[in-house]
């Protein structure tokens, strides 16, 4: 009787064991699968180093970053006046009737692409548009000063900057 | 390798990923203890009508100018809640019929109401990230995160003290009123704690993710355990380590966030079931 017991004793053990083992290996498992996705999805370009002199370099972060960084700066822009920014993504313009103005912005995209956010800018050499300015919908980056301006009661963030890359 | 733990470094001078990984993880933490007992009480459907109550209620903040919406969306949802929970066998329209009605009609009015009265000049943004949680949980404030982490703690109280009590009503309902357990007071305090979830992982997942986080953990963990605290205990581990990858992978490799958290825990749930199934034949 207790030999009996020993052994289904035993074989519980084993199986115990076994399932511990056969868990542990799934575990393992789901880390390499991980490790592979992580790796794998990386650009394969490796890791950009933020350019010289600039403060908040939003062309070395991925689409997601890109995009929380950008709301950041238009939700906290306290933080960010005074530091150097460089942003890359679509240039867009748009003319304001009532400002009579040309408006220019870098269009950054979250990776969902649904969140697009304008980071308004404009030349520090006070060309006017389309003098110094790209062709509208072009891929550019720009290195610029963040600051405000007042307009019809409501504060505005942009960035001034020296030159337009376009790309 | 190297260039991944480097752009993790440098990710992690954010303070909006620090953040992240933090609410994420108290997130995964309160969904999936509440996740077993919502599966096992076959309530896996109720994340998802509340979240899109919690959208409805969203979308009512934004026309109201509220800079807190969660001082308006968890009322509406606790009462939503407690109403869908509390209807019982006697209501005219039955359990998964009032689910239903209030998941589509809410999702509707809050689209309808998002659309006729907000001032954002980014409404599809705004809807996407709602719905889908794109990148909502990178763009936290500090009050938002102290908030979460405050309900977090709520929630995971209440799962501790009361434990045993959820349990029974989990099981048998009728059988834990017969012993004197108080199974109306708990379901009530259920759907209380089932809508603070609610309104938590819509910061994460988004409104119509949100079911993927509550059921997944749990489905994945019953697909090796057999007893209630292990499948509890072994659904906290997966949530949190699947939502900690998801988050890691989508600032690395910039997909959306929510559904990068979900796909992790797809991918999660068919591992799970392989090692049942291997588990079962040896």
């Amino acid at each position: 009787m207790s030999k009996e017991k020993n052994a289904r004793r035993e074989e519980a053990v084993k199986k115990a064991k076994l399932k511990k083992t056969v868990i542990a290996i799934s575990c393992a498992s789901v880390a390499v699968i991980a490790a592979a996705l992580l790796i794998f999805g990386m650009p394969r370009q490796g890791v950009k180093q933020k350019a010289e002199g600039v403060d908040v370099d939003l062309t070395i972060l991925s689409g997601t970053m890109v995009y929380a960084e950008v709301y950041n700066m238009l939700s906290s822009p306290n933080d960010y006046i005074g530091k150097t920014i460089k942003a890359g993504g679509i240039y867009n313009v748009s003319f304001y009737a009532a400002t009579n103005r040309y408006y220019h912005y870098v269009v950054v995209e979250d990776a969902a692409s649904c969140c697009a956010q304008g980071l308004e800018f404009v030349l520090g050499d006070g060309s006017v548009y389309p003098g110094g300015y790209p062709e509208d919908q072009s891929k550019i980056e720009v290195i610029g000063v963040f600051g405000s301006y007042e307009e019809f009661g409501g504060t505005y963030y942009y960035l001034t900057v020296e030159e337009i890359i376009t790309l | 390798m190297t260039d991944v733990i480097d752009k993790l470094v440098l990710y992690f001078q954010y303070p909006f990923v620090r953040y992240a990984l933090i609410v994420g993880v108290l997130i995964a933490l309160c969904s999936s203890l509440l996740g077993v007992t919502l599966v096992l009480k076959r309530f896996s459907f109720i994340g998802s009508g509340l979240s899109h109550v919690a959208f409805g209620a969203t979308a009512v903040a934004v026309a109201m100018n509220l800079t807190n919406s969660v001082i308006f969306v968890l009322p509406v949802t606790i009462l939503s809640a407690v109403l869908l929970l509390s209807a019982g066998r006697n209501a005219k329209i039955k359990g998964d019929a009032a689910v239903a009605m209030i998941s589509v009609g809410t999702l509707a009015v809050g689209y309808l109401i998002m659309n006729m009265f907000s001032k954002s000049s980014n409404l599809a943004g705004d809807v996407c990230a709602t719905l889908f949680g794109s990148t909502s949980i990178l763009t936290l404030s500090r009050t938002e995160v102290w908030l979460s982490a405050a309900l977090s703690v709520l929630v995971i109280a209440v799962f501790l003290l009361f434990y045993h009590k959820i349990f029974a009503v989990t099981f048998d309902e009728d059988f834990s009123s017969a012993t004197g357990i108080r199974a109306k007071t708990y379901n009530l305090l259920l759907a209380v704690v089932i809508a603070v979830v609610i309104v938590l992982a819509m910061n994460l997942v988004g409104a119509l993710l949100i079911s993927a986080l509550v059921i997944f953990p749990a489905l994945s963990a019953m697909r090796v355990f057999k007893n209630f605290k292990a499948v509890t205990i072994c659904s906290v581990a997966v949530s949190v380590v699947f939502a900690v990858l998801g988050i890691l992978i989508s600032v690395i490799a910039g997909t959306p966030v929510g559904s990068t958290i979900v796909a992790v825990d797809i991918a999660g749930f068919f591992a799970f079931s392989l090692t049942g199934f291997i588990i079962r034949r040896v």
